[in-house]
């Protein structure tokens, strides 16, 4: 294999990426978290070195933020590497192609090394700033992280595809690419029950406050045999760290290696042939308008891609539950409890419905253009089947918070006014994002926007969720005046969002 | 008697630029209503360009394109309505069956059901596809791909059917099936412009000829004029004579 050639080719392709309009989206907002990022670290540990906390204690602190990014890398990154080392859409032309196949296990991590490296980027190198400014004696080690981190990525991404691979050979050839949906939202949830039920009780018991003023010299330190131990005592000065973190990562990268001379090829055939499936037989039978065309067909699809709509079920609960399992925390009284529910539903479902539509065409988008539908005509008509799907799960929701939270009917009435102009707000920049950042060729069905789409969706929905918060707060008085005030802004906000979705798929080359 | 139909596409002075690069400069081109256009240039030459503009996927930086007497941009539903358009790459959903997408097309273009009915049956048989009908597109072969695109945009019966490179995986039955189908098409009234790089398929089923060098027309005729003195010439000597800059020798 020409090697150099390869890294060159997707090179290129990395820097196409960035230059197209997401691609430069997604640079400045993965910019400014990691300014966020950077000045947090920044003031985090220059707390600790005010407080005088020994230089051996921060360097704890540093390797537990490594095992934080490890295990977010793990959570997060991972399965996008496997879905595309096995679905990749150029998959066909590689496997033609005369590679072994840890070659094109090479290839396919290199592409995904954009994602998969983010974690580790994100947390390792905003936590090296702040640790190295506060306590400069271990900034003359730098020129140690980027070998480190390598090494970290290594062993991360070479015993998950391992054990992924694996799994996948043993999975029914029908219910592979099925699996893999699965497993996005059995990850999702883990992580979510995980942070939700863990932190708070966290909070509870010891006090985050009080951990991190007083208690840091008793934070213990992470495993001995984590590799993110190896990695902060490497970088810190201690030298058998380095002989552990070199030895896994070669173990990893064996094992990857055996594993994809081993069953990758198995792999790769069973997702290509993939299901072969006859709908049931039937007379031509045309829907009577437009709406009631896309409803159908958008009810079709979504049947097939069952897995997606259990990802969007699954992602409506966890959203709407996040403020009840806060409860203990912040001890909500009834009322502020059932507005944020809905209102933080209602932008997770702008995020993971409205964002999704428009991919969801995938190709047949480029009938917006060609019939008379018009693309204005096809944009609302995605957005009344957003509507269709995000509407009842948040009657359905709002009216289970009625029966079990209880809140007075004043109250439910101004939840019930925030939650719908969050609700349209929500939507009308989903189907933005989704105009602007997705990605018809998607095959991982977490990833449907790009890269820097999914970080511009996650960054908006968060500003979302934080502002109604702040509003229902500040609008806490009786009468509904403000509230559907509140709600009439949203509408609006939610047609401005409509309209520039529909500029977004006008100027798009929709070929 | 004169033919009073307007016809069936008129492009005047279309442009269209990538950056500083000009694909189409100044094109004019005429498609009459019951005429089969070859439009042929070699790779770049800006065909695909050319088409994508005058079926709305892609927004030229000047010039007018009037489909059936509509007016691409002032008149677009009109235009549009008028208008069966056949990719390269065919704008399909592999989730969907073959059924239901002429169903949705139906549906987006206001066939009558009846009608739908009997024109989707009718072209899914012509086309060899009523067996596979039901099956969802994600293990069809590219050729099958194209033929539902094929289906999809003459179901609604249009004025105008603009074709690019139709033939790319066809295996020769359903390669026949489409050239008849062309055929049908304009003996019922209907304008259809088709690039190919098959100088054969134009030979044989195309009234005339439109050749394309770097974005504009450098010959518009049947094949007889585009002969002009050289009687017995192939399209290929035509086309090849066509591609050399002008005053250059050994074409």
């Amino acid at each position: 294999m020409n090697l150099r050639g390869v890294l060159r080719t997707e090179l290129r392709l990395a820097a196409s990426q960035l230059g197209s309009r997401s691609g430069a989206a997604g640079l400045l907002i993965g910019a400014m978290l990691a300014a966020f990022l950077v000045w947090t670290f920044l003031q985090s540990f220059a707390t600790l070195a005010d407080a005088s906390v020994p230089e051996a204690i921060a360097v704890r602190v540093f390797a537990w933020v490594l095992q934080l990014a490890l295990l977010g890398m793990l959570v997060l990154d991972l399965q996008l590497a496997v879905t595309r080392l096995v679905a990749a859409p150029e998959l066909d032309l590689l496997r033609r192609a005369p590679l072994a196949p840890h070659q094109l296990l090479g290839i396919e991590l290199v592409r995904t090394l954009p994602q998969s490296s983010g974690m580790l980027l994100t947390f390792a190198l905003p936590a090296w700033i702040g640790l190295t400014a506060a306590y400069p004696g271990m900034l003359a080690r730098s020129a140690l992280l980027p070998p480190v981190l390598a090494l970290l990525w290594v062993i991360a991404l070479g015993s998950g595809i391992t054990i992924a691979l694996a799994l996948l050979r043993i999975v029914p050839a029908a219910r592979l690419r099925e699996a893999l949906g699965l497993l996005a939202t059995l990850v999702v949830t883990l992580s979510w029950l995980a942070g939700s039920f863990l932190l708070p009780r966290v909070d509870r018991e010891r006090g985050l406050d009080a951990v991190f003023a007083g208690a840091l010299p008793t934070l213990p330190t992470p495993p001995l045999w984590s590799p993110a131990q190896w990695a902060a005592e490497a970088l810190t000065g201690t030298g058998r760290a380095w002989v552990w973190l070199a030895l896994a990562a070669a173990a990893a990268a064996l094992l990857a290696w055996a594993a994809a001379h081993r069953w990758l090829d198995a792999v790769q055939s069973r997702a290509a042939s993939g299901p072969f499936r006859a709908g049931r037989l039937r007379r031509f039978a045309r829907a009577r308008t437009w709406t009631t065309a896309f409803l159908r067909r958008d009810a079709a699809l979504l049947a097939r891609d069952w897995t997606l709509a259990v990802d969007i079920a699954t992602a409506g609960v966890l959203w709407a539950l996040l403020p009840l399992v806060l409860s203990p925390v912040l001890e909500l009284p009834a009322g502020a409890l059932a507005r944020s529910m809905l209102v933080l539903l209602a932008t997770g479902l702008g995020y993971e419905v409205a964002a999704r539509a428009l991919p969801l065409e995938r190709h047949l988008i480029a009938w917006a253009a060609l019939s008379p539908v018009g693309v204005r005509g096809w944009v609302l008509r995605r957005a009344v089947g957003v509507a269709a799907l995000s509407l009842p799960i948040m009657l359905l929701a709002g009216s289970a918070i009625a029966v079990s939270i209880a809140p007075a009917p004043e109250a439910l009435a101004h939840a019930a006014l925030l939650g719908v102009g969050a609700w349209a707000l929500a939507t009308g920049i989903g189907l933005a994002t989704g105009a602007i950042a997705g990605d018809r060729d998607w095959i991982h069905p977490r990833a449907m926007l790009g890269l820097g789409g999914r970080l511009a969706a996650s960054l908006v929905a968060v500003l979302q969720a934080g502002g109604w918060s702040a509003v229902g707060w500040a609008l806490e008085s009786p009468g509904l005046g403000p509230e559907l005030a509140a709600a009439l802004a949203g509408l609006a906000g939610g047609a401005l969002g409509l309209a520039l979705a529909i500029r977004s798929v006008q100027r798009h080359d929709l070929a | 008697m004169t033919d009073q139909r307007p016809p069936a596409l008129a492009i005047t002075g279309l442009v269209r630029r990538y950056g500083t690069f000009t694909a189409v400069d100044a094109l004019s081109l005429t498609v009459r209503a019951g005429e089969i256009v070859g439009f042929l240039g070699a790779n770049g030459a800006g065909k695909t360009t050319t088409l994508r503009c005058a079926c709305g996927l892609l927004q030229p930086d000047a010039g007018r394109v009037v489909v059936a007497g509509h007016d691409l941009a002032s008149a677009p539903r009109a235009a549009r309505a008028a208008l069966g358009f056949v990719p390269d790459r065919p704008f399909v959903h592999e989730r969907l069956t073959h059924r239901e997408h002429l169903e949705f097309i139906a549906a987006l273009y206001d066939v009558p059901a009846a009608r739908a009915r009997e024109r989707g049956e009718a072209l899914l048989a012509q086309l060899a596809l009523t067996e596979v009908a039901d099956q969802r597109l994600e293990q069809a072969s590219l050729g099958m791909r194209q033929k539902l695109a094929v289906a999809m945009a003459v179901l609604h019966e249009p004025a105008l059917l603009m074709l690019d490179e139709p033939l790319v995986g066809l295996d020769p039955p359903a390669a026949r099936t489409l050239k008849d189908l062309l055929r049908a098409h304009a003996a019922a009234g209907g304008g259809v412009l088709v690039s190919t790089h098959l100088l054969e398929v134009a030979e044989r089923v195309c009234d005339r000829v439109v050749i394309l060098r770097r974005g504009r027309v450098v010959a518009d005729g049947t094949l007889t004029e585009l002969r002009g003195e050289r009687t017995g010439a192939s399209l290929e000597e035509v086309f090849m004579q066509h591609q050399s800059p002008p005053g250059a020798t050994g074409a």
